[in-house]
């Protein structure tokens, strides 16, 4: 008789519940995407049967985002970069600064192995963003890729 | 005295501070759970540009090789995608022109005809040597159009894609 009912506590169990919180975090965690600040999520991408799953494995990339107006977003900038100048001038900088961080990571000849992927809208023209590829070519980037959101066969 | 002290030990018990634990737990999942946007997956297409000054393909590409050497055809087929301009659905696909290096330029109708077409050229028996599909489309045309034909090109069965200069581009 020892269990008396006005000394006894009720505590609520919080082990299953902090399990459960835990492995919330965690699988939010691993979805986490933390390259998605160069990601515009304006930007709906046209979608491919093909596209094959995007390579998480290159580590110098460079995002460019068109918009449905074919004008190049970049991170950080408040304004698009809407003429073919500005872009131009934009992808030559990056690419110097490529250059310079090849250099700086023991590579003397500087080779730049930054792959450029082309983010563009469904909605835009295509001169955009051949334009956009073109300018990057004449960069100087040997590497790029056009994103489109995956479809799966039904 | 010694003895007393050894009773304590056994007596106490080590408390977790599960609370301030629980806090962070719930403002990390907060965070993660505002900050999650769960989009399509996002995949990559793989293609060529065409060299600076480069021009659409040939009419016509003469290959001479000696008799006693098998020739390494490397042909070309020239996709050329026109928009719509009527106003009403500007950028719109209109009509396929598909021209191969040799042979006769044809007119189809949609994609659908563009894959047969593909899947025909490739079966047939000079087909092992059509390397490359370059597509052409005109400045207006949507993007979304663009890649359904590269996407088309890729399930057809060719793996090397490229995009040649749009014709109407200043």
């Amino acid at each position: 008789m020892s269990h008396g009912g006005s000394e006894g506590s009720a505590e609520p169990n919080l082990t299953p519940l902090l399990d459960m919180v835990l492995q919330l975090v965690m699988f939010f965690m691993l979805v986490c995407n933390f390259t998605m600040e160069n990601v515009n999520e304006d930007v709906k991408l046209p979608l491919a049967q093909s596209a094959k799953p995007a390579d998480k494995a290159e580590s110098e990339v460079l995002y460019l985002n068109l918009d449905s107006k074919g004008n190049l977003v970049v991170t950080g900038r408040e304004q698009a970069l809407t003429s073919l100048a500005e872009i131009g001038i934009y992808l030559r900088q990056q690419y110097k600064e490529a250059e310079e961080a090849a250099r700086t990571k023991g590579d003397k000849s500087g080779d730049v192995k930054t792959v450029v992927i082309i983010r563009g809208h469904k909605d835009s023209d295509f001169a955009p963003v051949f334009n956009v590829l073109r300018e990057a070519k004449q960069a100087g980037f040997k590497k790029w890729q056009l994103r489109a959101t995956i479809v799966r066969n039904s | 005295m010694f003895c007393r002290r050894r009773q304590a030990d056994a007596v106490a018990e080590i408390v977790l501070p599960i609370t301030p634990m629980l806090d962070m737990t719930f403002q990390l999942l907060t965070f993660f759970i505002f900050t999650y946007h769960p989009a399509g997956l996002e995949g990559q297409m793989d293609f060529s540009l065409p060299g600076a000054g480069s021009a659409p393909a040939p009419e016509h590409t003469e290959i001479v090789c000696p008799p006693d050497v098998a020739p390494e055809v490397k042909s070309q087929i020239t996709v050329t995608l026109k928009a719509q301009r009527d106003g009403l659905n500007d950028g719109l696909l209109s009509a396929i022109i598909v021209r191969p290096t040799e042979g006769v330029e044809v007119a189809l109708t949609g994609l659908p005809a563009l894959a047969k077409y593909l899947k025909d050229r490739r079966d047939s028996p000079r087909g092992g040597a059509i390397d490359d599909v370059q597509i052409q489309a005109e400045s207006k045309l949507k993007y979304a159009f663009v890649m359904e034909a590269m996407d088309t090109c890729v399930q057809s069965g060719y793996q090397r894609v490229g995009f040649a200069p749009p014709p109407d581009l200043n």
